[in-house]
């Protein structure tokens, strides 16, 4: 299962292919699975950091799928619901954990409103493909940012589909992903390349 | 779309970056568990969809104008097969009585057709005497006509010697009462002849005494 997680696939698809599941094809699901499976995980790992709670998620939330008998309602995404599942599995989880609800805080966008000036663009070429230090980075953004930007690169969501998904206005969720842009663009900046690029 | 708004190239880089080097990928297993249960789902005998649900999964499934051809072919071929089997079963229960010989034994035939034939020249006479009149000439020059066709044995001549006993009586009766007593005497040695052990003057008179009976 190789599906790339930000491929673009017709809404309409993804509803006819849960329609069809429904009614009984098993195959229909297998596809439906194949399309977002890698998305889905990716946005968890990256939400949550941590592998293991990502699977038991990422299993709760296609079993939800699987044993739910509701159809995709006509006004939603199929994807954006699914996000939307995961993502309140998660919460529950969190919740029964007794961690704070990193999720529904309230967050000061100004504090976290830095400058991302002093990254040239020969900086941002030689971002480090370090998979530790990409999570590192993620994880040093705040919780609301994380998520905007995650939904954004594993989920290809829109700008609206996550105001939506997260009940926020669509300027609020605009503000988080160019402020998540800006740090992850500073945090990931290879020191290394930058110094060679400056000598 | 709303909101669809085109991203700056660092915007579109550093997604791309990360799209491509988070690495995380749920495990064989894992896609093997939740693939199995959805299977499993579809397949528990309770959660079938019922007779009608199957059929619209079926129809609205995949190569859905395969399998929508395939449903109207089957419904038109039924209906053919009713058609064919309605008009087979219609022909084999017609009345045998309308395009079919007379399966009645001659004897019954003397009893039933006299009285019916009795009524329908009653009421024809009564009706017009000229037409009688026309009739009986016509009925008169049928003997001849008859004859050459019975020596050359075609089936029109055939067709006629063997017309039913109470028609012939009939004539034979109509013939005398017209005086023409040769042609009277000739069909009735014809008539004796296809019947041998008829009593012919018997059957002459009962009939002559049924015609004049008062109505």
């Amino acid at each position: 299962m190789t599906a790339h997680p930000v491929a673009s696939f017709p809404a309409d698809h993804d509803a006819a292919l849960l329609r069809r599941y429904r009614q009984g094809d098993a195959e229909a699901f297998a596809l439906l699975y194949q399309r977002h499976r890698l998305g889905l995980f990716r946005f968890l790992c990256g939400l949550c950091g941590d592998p293991t709670l990502a699977e038991e998620i990422f299993q709760d939330t296609w079993l939800s799928l699987i044993r739910s008998e509701s159809l995709q309602r006509e006004a939603v995404l199929f994807k954006t619901w699914l996000y939307q599942i995961a993502r309140n599995r998660l919460i529950d989880h969190w919740r029964k954990q007794g961690r704070r609800q990193a999720l529904q805080e309230a967050f000061d966008e100004q504090l976290h409103a830095q400058s991302s000036g002093e990254a040239n663009p020969e900086q941002q070429l030689s971002l480090s493909r370090d998979q530790q230090r990409l999570q590192a980075a993620l994880d040093d953004l705040p919780a609301e940012q994380r998520e905007v930007f995650l939904l954004r690169a594993h989920g290809d969501l829109q700008l609206h589909e996550i105001a939506e998904l997260t009940r926020t206005p669509a300027e609020t969720v605009k503000s988080r992903l160019r402020y998540a842009l800006q740090k992850l663009r500073r945090l990931l900046a290879d020191p290394a390349a930058a110094a060679e690029v400056s000598a | 779309m709303k909101d669809r708004q085109p991203m700056s190239a660092e915007e579109q880089q550093l997604l791309q970056h990360f799209r491509e080097h988070q690495g995380d990928e749920p495990s064989a297993a894992l896609d093997a568990r939740i693939l199995a249960a959805a299977t499993a789902q579809v397949r528990q005998p309770g959660k079938r969809p019922p007779g009608l649900g199957r059929l619209h999964a079926w129809l609205f499934g995949g190569a859905a104008r395969v399998r929508w051809s395939l449903a109207l072919g089957s419904v038109a071929l039924l209906g053919l097969g009713l058609g064919l089997g309605l008009s087979l079963r219609t022909l084999q229960q017609a009345p045998a009585g309308y395009d079919s010989p007379a399966p009645a034994a001659p004897a019954l035939q003397h009893y039933a057709a006299p009285a019916q034939e009795k009524k329908a020249m009653a009421e024809s006479s009564r009706l017009s005497e000229p037409a009688a009149g026309v009739m009986a000439d016509s009925v008169a020059e049928l003997p001849e006509a008859a004859a050459a066709p019975q020596v050359s044995g075609s089936s029109a001549a055939r067709a006629k010697a063997e017309a039913p006993l109470p028609d012939a009586l009939r004539h034979i009766l109509q013939l005398r009462r017209s005086g023409r007593e040769e042609a009277a005497a000739a069909r009735a040695d014809e008539l004796q002849q296809r019947y041998p052990q008829l009593d012919i003057e018997a059957q002459l008179k009962l009939l002559q005494t049924a015609d004049e009976a008062p109505h």
